[in-house]
């Protein structure tokens, strides 16, 4: 084990660095805590322990501010001119750019200050000292594409960071779930585990199995949904408690609360607060006092009861069970053949979420501590105990008379040394290309393969050659990527064209030892 | 009959009885009977399980003697079984309510005896026929049955050939005798035929009808077993965690209250809770509070929230 790890959760919502070594193990002993990786939070007063918000503050005099400081102006200055807020860039990755003040930011370059706003954060801890902030485990989502997973590594470089490897977000809280100092993740040996991380931005549903050698951990199938989770329950239930107050004053309209509220962000902040209280309780009152400014000023107090959000919340949650069972399915596995379920994020602390689950799968139902920080801390463990990526569903492409061939195996490494070269000829150029059908297995032990991706069309001579010499000669390289995807460099020898293609629906699971 | 051959030799006297018992109360008694004879004859005189036979020949002869046919002397003696067997027997009615009352399996039985001495078999075959026919042939209401001609039946052959050529070709009695015996006979073998043939099926499905009882009695001793074992195992593991709290209980009171880590965590929980349920309400009372006018009916609805919340976080404490 190094001594020093250090995994971040770069979230929708929130953010959080984590840290775990030998070094880390030595200074818990010494404080007589518990040995388990150190979170990062934020000390809010409200709030207590909470993790960075993932919220970047452009000033009009160009400065940044990230964190709780630009979430908590964000709802009274977004719009106001000069200031540009953005929020949820995980989301938008790939999306266009952000203009503030005439200027192009790019959204890795927002996605560069949440990095560096937690490397300053992480740096000013005294756990740090004699270390440096550098090399570490970022978490992504399942659903993840290539292109994404490049912008967080190019957002990870501009804030002076260096990416040991990406973890997908499930594995990194089942990881901090099941791991033990001593015995490591013996505990997940031939074990199968559904890991349903609902938090602020998005639902991941993975499945992942534990080799019986306790080797390797292998991701079976996942799924997702990408826009309905915390962040829209609170927006839900503002807007339920907006109505509630234009009934009990006729005489304002909504444009008031919009030109009149400089309540915004509490209000925010205490709808979230009653959302979470509601996991508890039964019915909470939210009191937002002055939240609308006037001689007299007028408070908003209304209680909101657990089944009125739940009925709120009911068509979501339906959702992301049948995500579940859809997860099941893809890997053709049933509820009982699943030994633990672990509950991740925000969201999944519910009641009604978990009781859903149950209905399911029974007693398997676990829930991780510290929801906030499990992905961050699996993320600080992956990094110390240096474990790398593998490759967990065969992939390949189809070649004649449908003979699949393998192009990465299961198991294999996804570390930049696996790259390898292969020739191909094509027996059938009439149409004037070479296509490639890409395949996977993705049933461990089962040779059926399911088509995925685009055909890659590589142009070759369109006549058929009268030998087999003739033949149109394809040199194939396939290598992998730092971003955890595969690419194909398809050369033809005769015509000397190039024709380059990435495959980022790569499962990956991990290597333990 | 498969409870019967799983039986263990010699069998309990308290299995006989149940096997006994199972047979009298089954409707399908008679056919149950007249297959484990059958099944007797053709297997051989297995000892094993000899003690049923007097109880199978009481139930399908209703009391009778056993008839006994295949030791006979004379082999007319046979036929004149069979026809003091059906001599009461004149109408086709007469002949339905017998097959009813399931008396025919007694004289299928009691013919089926012969099948090693032929002579007899033949006799009581003929007998047979004989009186089938003669309830064929009975009038009905006083006028004579008209049957449709059928030039594929044999025994209409035989008549035709007896009647017509018979005269003129000087053909023996024996021969048309030979061909009336050969047409019974095949009638007769195809009817039994059917009969065992139904019969079979039943019995087939009386025979699954008890092994799916006896396999799920087995299932639920086997459960039953498996649960007993279950219950020693989880009692097991429940003495060893009471041990082990017992254990670390006398160390608590032995260090005095928490350990080091345990108490820091507890810390820990406890400020997270006070701060989450606490921090924001004592920032709206201060809210409410601090303006031209405060209001007084939320800041004091606040602070019975804040009671209540010290209170959760004391009885947390206390656990």
């Amino acid at each position: 084990m190094k001594n020093l790890g250090i995994g971040i959760d770069f979230g929708t919502t929130n953010s959080i660095a984590s840290v775990w070594g030998n070094d880390v193990k030595r200074i818990l002993q010494e404080r007589q805590e518990s040995l388990r990786p150190v979170a990062f939070w934020l000390q809010d007063r409200q709030l207590g322990n909470r993790p960075h918000p993932s919220v970047v503050w452009y000033k009009p005099d160009d400065s940044v501010v990230v964190g709780f400081e630009a979430r908590s102006n964000m709802q009274e200055l977004s719009g106001a001119l000069g200031h540009t807020f953005v929020r949820s860039v995980k989301r938008a990755l790939t999306a266009a750019e952000v203009v503030h003040g005439g200027r192009k930011i790019q959204p890795y370059e927002v996605a560069a200050e949440i990095f560096k706003h937690i490397k300053k954060h992480g740096q000013e801890n005294p756990i740090f000292h004699g270390h440096t902030f550098q090399s570490c485990v970022v978490t992504v989502p399942v659903g993840f594409t290539g292109e994404q997973r490049r912008q967080i590594r190019r957002a990870m470089e501009r804030a002076g960071l260096t990416l040991q490897t990406f973890v997908h977000e499930p594995f990194a809280a089942m990881v901090s779930h099941f791991y033990h100092p001593e015995n490591k993740l013996s505990a997940l040996r031939g074990k199968r585990v559904l890991v349903f991380d609902w938090g602020g931005g998005t639902l991941d549903v993975c499945l992942a199995e534990g080799a019986q050698d306790g080797s390797t951990l292998y991701e079976l199938a996942h799924d997702g949904i990408a826009d309905h989770a915390g962040d829209d329950f609170d927006r839900r239930i503002m807007a339920d408690l907006r109505g509630r107050f234009l009934n009990k004053n006729p005489m304002l309209t909504s444009d008031d609360i919009t030109n009149r509220c400089r309540a915004q962000d509490r209000f925010w902040i205490h709808s979230e607060l009653g959302k979470i209280e509601l996991s508890r309780e039964e019915s909470v009152r939210v009191r937002v006092p002055t939240f609308l400014e006037g001689n007299p000023p007028l408070d908003l107090s209304e209680t909101l009861r657990r089944e009125e959000f739940e009925e709120m919340i009911n068509r979501e949650v339906n959702a992301a069970v049948a995500c579940t069972k859809h997860c099941l399915e893809q890997a053709r596995l049933t509820p009982a053949s699943v030994d633990y379920v672990l509950l991740v994020g925000g969201t999944s602390m519910i009641p009604m979420v978990r009781r859903r689950l149950e209905d399911v799968f029974g007693a398997k139902v676990q829930i991780t501590g510290e929801p906030d920080a499990a992905i961050a801390r699996g993320a600080a463990i992956v990094a110390a105990e240096e474990w790398t990526a593998v490759n967990s569903v065969t992939l390949g492409c189809l070649m004649a008379r449908d003979t699949f061939f393998p192009l990465l195996q299961r198991g294999e490494p996804l570390v930049a040394s696996s790259s390898k070269q292969y020739v191909f000829y094509c027996t059938d150029p009439r149409d004037g290309s070479a296509s490639f059908i890409f395949c996977k297995q993705p049933i461990s032990g089962d040779t059926s393969i399911v088509p995925f991706g685009n055909i890659l069309q590589v142009p070759v001579q369109s006549e058929r050659p009268a030998t087999y010499r003739d033949l149109d000669r394809l040199l194939v390289r396939v290598s992998v990527t730092q971003d955890a995807t595969l690419a194909l460099d398809v050369a033809h020898t005769g015509m000397g064209r190039h024709v380059q293609h990435e495959i980022s629906d790569v499962s990956f699971g991990l290597k333990l030892t | 009959m498969k409870a019967l051959k799983k039986l263990p030799h010699p069998p309990a006297e308290s299995d006989r009885q149940s096997i006994v018992t199972r047979l009298q109360s089954s409707p399908l008694r008679l056919f149950i009977a007249f297959e484990y004879l059958w099944w007797r004859q053709k297997a051989g005189a297995a000892s094993k399980f000899s003690w049923l036979e007097t109880e199978a020949i009481q139930i399908l002869g209703n009391g009778d003697p056993a008839p006994k046919l295949a030791s006979l002397t004379a082999p007319a003696e046979a036929g004149q079984w069979v026809f003091h067997e059906l001599g009461d027997i004149n109408t086709p009615s007469d002949w339905e309510k017998y097959i009813a009352s399931g008396r025919h399996l007694w004289l299928l039985h009691a013919i089926l005896q012969c099948a090693a001495n032929k002579p007899a078999l033949i006799e009581a075959m003929l007998a047979l026929v004989e009186c089938v026919e003669h309830v064929q042939n009975c009038p009905i209401n006083g006028k004579p049955k008209k049957t449709p001609v059928n030039a594929a039946d044999p025994q209409w052959i035989a008549r035709t050939i007896k009647s017509r050529i018979a005269a003129k070709l000087s053909l023996s009695k024996a021969f048309i005798e030979t061909i009336f015996s050969l047409n019974a006979t095949a009638t007769i073998s195809e009817t039994l035929r059917t009969d065992s043939n139904s019969l079979r099926s039943q019995l087939q499905k009386v025979t699954a009808t008890l092994q799916s009882e006896t396999e799920a009695k087995t299932n639920a001793e086997n459960r039953e077993q498996q649960l007993k074992i279950e219950l020693a195992k989880t009692k097991q593991e429940l003495a060893k965690t009471a041990k082990e709290l017992e254990d670390e209980k006398k160390h608590t009171i032995r260090t005095g209250g928490f350990s080091g880590v345990a108490k820091q965590e507890t810390v820990n929980q406890v400020m997270a809770i006070v701060r989450q349920g606490v921090t924001h309400r004592l920032e709206s009372i201060r809210q409410f509070a601090d303006r031209e006018k405060p209001n007084r009916e939320e800041i004091l609805e606040l602070v019975s929230e804040v009671e209540k919340q010290l209170a959760g976080v004391e009885e947390r404490l206390k656990q």
